[in-house]
């Protein structure tokens, strides 16, 4: 290994700090959700770190970790002692449960734990050489740290020829792979993936507590065990692709509007706004994903079937939205400062065409819907997606009044929508239709997949209340189940 | 609400239950399974082992180019590749794009071997430019400085200078 034990740690420590002080900020602490708490410090953590280093590079500071690190150290005590002032939020209570059946929940998320650690060691045996790890994200990671700055020099580099694949996909992946550079003080082949897989970790603790949340334990272990062994998961903990990212980061966004959905506390939407960053930050799926998701609330609340803050809070509430929105701004305002296009949107290496996208699915949708409709059907029957989307279409359909009724309407649609939206861009791809199928769709499906499990325990928890969490059910759930007006908890 | 349509809510819920206990199952003893196959060798190698070795259980002798190129070619400039269009080029295209990756963002750029083709017979169009020969069949020595920095097995590490033939 390149770097030194301490190193290793500063890797993963300062992160989690400034994410700590991110979280306290905005009023979550350990007690606030103990299983989930981490992982969320992981993602606020690894944010801000991006966002710290995308300004240092503005700047052409030194990449150096010792120089970053007490800035990192700065920020995250600046968090602390702002955040005195603001009120930590209560934990949910926990019913009764038998011991017997926290140890079986604590089993299975130990079990998952140490499976995917150790699918992080081993996979430390094989350098990054290929695919879209290689050429896209540790590709960007090398010119940033080569050039030190978003100078000409980083300019005149993505648009070489043949150094970084699709230049304009967004920064955050690569920003932590140069985190990694920074300690080494060289570019790595191997422990650049190391933040990236993180997320399996992150992930992992956020998915067991959104399950434990709203399920008595051994539900939450079921439920636990099969998010958790979805089968991408495994490659996306063993590599440096950025689909973990855009998965875990739509996993949560649900999680925290289930969440607000069913207690009301305005703490889920400030999270919420700052969490829906990882998606803008990680791909262009993510931006897709966000409007898609905007919509879908849109709707919801057009049609009275979602909760809003009360209107005095209305407006402090959108606040929270506005670190996303200055992200969108930015991160379109850098490509077109380097001028980089996505190309699907104006063709681009590789494309037969220049035709921008929405022409070019009204020209193609005809012919290539049923190859692009039958190959999505093939994987989301194959058996390693756990059939997660597919059992959550046979319960639209065989349920629409719930699943589209109040409190799980926009989440539904949010969804359907994500997935037409992935359909659309294959119908409009500037690539060999079937190249790109076979190259991409397993993982822009899987992005879905977490969500889609978390979507398929609202109904259990809600028509079957002894397997809800707590002893009085989920109420919401269930009031929204049977079309009772929500009586809203402003907090 | 009609009571069928609860039976039918109620129904699905438990399905959905049944349904997720057997994949999580599924899962879990699957992951189980998968444990046991990472060696203790394996795993003493991802605690100890240095870059190439990690680099070399991937991409094999391939490493040795790598650490020609790191050795000769300056960071700063840029690299050509040259390969052949014959049966290996697929396998020789590849070893380039893995070369590509480790040696980024020296910017290595691939010109696969074609005697038919113009463009191969052109000098480099930079005063100085490094060739990495990937088994091309290429004759450099035609150029009025060919320097060769590096060979090995099915490589040739060649500084070429002039750019005219």
């Amino acid at each position: 290994m390149t770097l030194l034990p301490l190193e290793f740690l500063s890797v993963i420590l300062l992160p989690l700090l400034l994410g700590a002080g991110l979280l306290r900020l905005l009023g979550v602490g350990p007690r606030t959700d103990p299983l989930a708490y981490a992982g969320w410090a992981w993602f606020q953590g690894c944010l801000g770190l991006g966002v710290v280093l995308s300004a240092w590079l503005w700047l052409g500071l030194p990449l150096r970790a010792a120089w970053i690190a007490p800035v990192l150290l700065a920020l995250a005590g600046i968090g602390f002692v702002l955040g005195r002032r603001v009120p930590l939020e209560k934990p949910s209570v926990a019913g009764p449960w038998p011991r017997w059946e926290r140890l079986c929940f604590a089993a299975v998320l130990a079990f998952l734990l140490f499976v995917t650690a150790d699918r992080i060691l081993l996979a430390s045996n094989e350098g990054i050489t290929d695919a879209d790890e290689a050429h896209i994200w540790a590709a960007k990671a090398k010119v940033m740290f080569t050039t030190g700055s978003f100078g000409a020099e980083y300019g005149e580099l993505v648009h070489a020829l043949r150094i970084v694949d699709h230049a304009d996909y967004p920064p955050l992946n690569s920003l932590l792979q140069l985190w990694v550079f920074t300690h080494a003080g060289e570019i790595v082949h191997v422990e650049n993936r190391l933040p990236i897989q993180i997320y399996g970790i992150a992930y992992l603790l956020v998915a067991a507590s959104a399950v434990r949340r709203r399920a008595r334990p051994l539900v939450a272990a079921l439920f636990l065990a099969c998010l958790g062994t979805i089968g991408l998961l495994r490659f996306s903990v063993t590599t440096a692709f950025s689909d973990l990212m855009i998965a875990s980061g739509l996993f949560v966004c649900w999680d925290l509007w289930q969440r607000f959905e069913e207690d009301g506390a305005r703490l889920w939407l400030r999270l919420l706004g700052l969490s829906a960053l990882q998606l803008a930050w990680s791909k262009n799926e993510g931006g897709m994903l966000l409007l898609v998701f905007a919509v879908a609330l849109a709707a919801a609340v057009m049609s009275r079937r979602a909760r809003l803050p009360e209107r005095a809070d209305l407006a402090r509430s959108l606040l929270w939205a506005l670190p996303l929105a200055a992200s969108l701004v930015y991160l379109i305002w850098f490509n077109r400062h380097f001028d980089l296009v996505n190309d699907l949107i104006r063709g681009g290496s590789g494309a037969r065409t220049t035709a921008g996208l929405l022409p070019s699915i009204a020209s193609n949708a005809s012919a290539r819907i049923w190859t692009v409709v039958t190959y999505f059907a093939g994987r989301i029957t194959a058996s390693n997606t756990h059939y997660l989307l597919l059992v959550f279409f046979v319960l639209v359909v065989a349920t629409p009044g719930s699943a589209f009724g109040r409190g799980r309407m926009a989440f539904t649609l949010g969804l359907l929508l994500a997935l037409s939206g992935y359909v659309a861009a294959y119908l409009g791809t500037h690539w060999e239709l079937e190249r790109h199928l076979q190259s991409s769709a397993h993982r822009v499906i899987f992005h879905l997949m977490p969500s889609a499990g978390l979507w398929l325990l609202l109904p259990v928890v809600a028509n079957l209340p002894r397997v809800s969490a707590r002893a009085g059910g989920t109420a919401a759930s269930l009031a929204s189940e049977r079309g009772f007006p929500f009586s809203p908890v402003g907090r | 609400m009609s009571a069928l349509a609860d039976r039918v809510r109620v129904l699905s819920a438990v399905a959905v239950l049944a349904f997720v206990s057997w994949r999580g199952a599924a899962g879990l003893l699957r992951y189980g399974a998968e444990l046991s196959e990472g060696t203790i060798e394996e795993h003493r190698r991802a605690l100890s082992a240095g870059a190439e070795e990690r680099l070399r259980a991937v991409i094999g002798a391939r490493v040795d180019i790598w650490l020609a190129v790191r050795a000769h070619v300056p960071p700063d400039r840029r690299l050509l590749i040259s390969y052949s269009e014959t049966a290996r080029g697929r396998e020789l295209f590849l070893c380039g794009r893995q070369l590509r990756a480790l040696l980024c963002p020296s910017g290595l750029r691939g010109v696969p071997y074609d005697p038919r083709k113009e463009e191969v017979l052109r000098p480099p169009d930079t005063r100085k430019e490094y060739v990495l020969d990937l088994d091309s069949g290429r004759d450099f020595s035609a150029f009025r400085t060919c320097e060769e920095l590096a060979r090995g097995p099915d490589y040739r590490l060649l500084l070429i200078e002039g750019g005219t033939q």
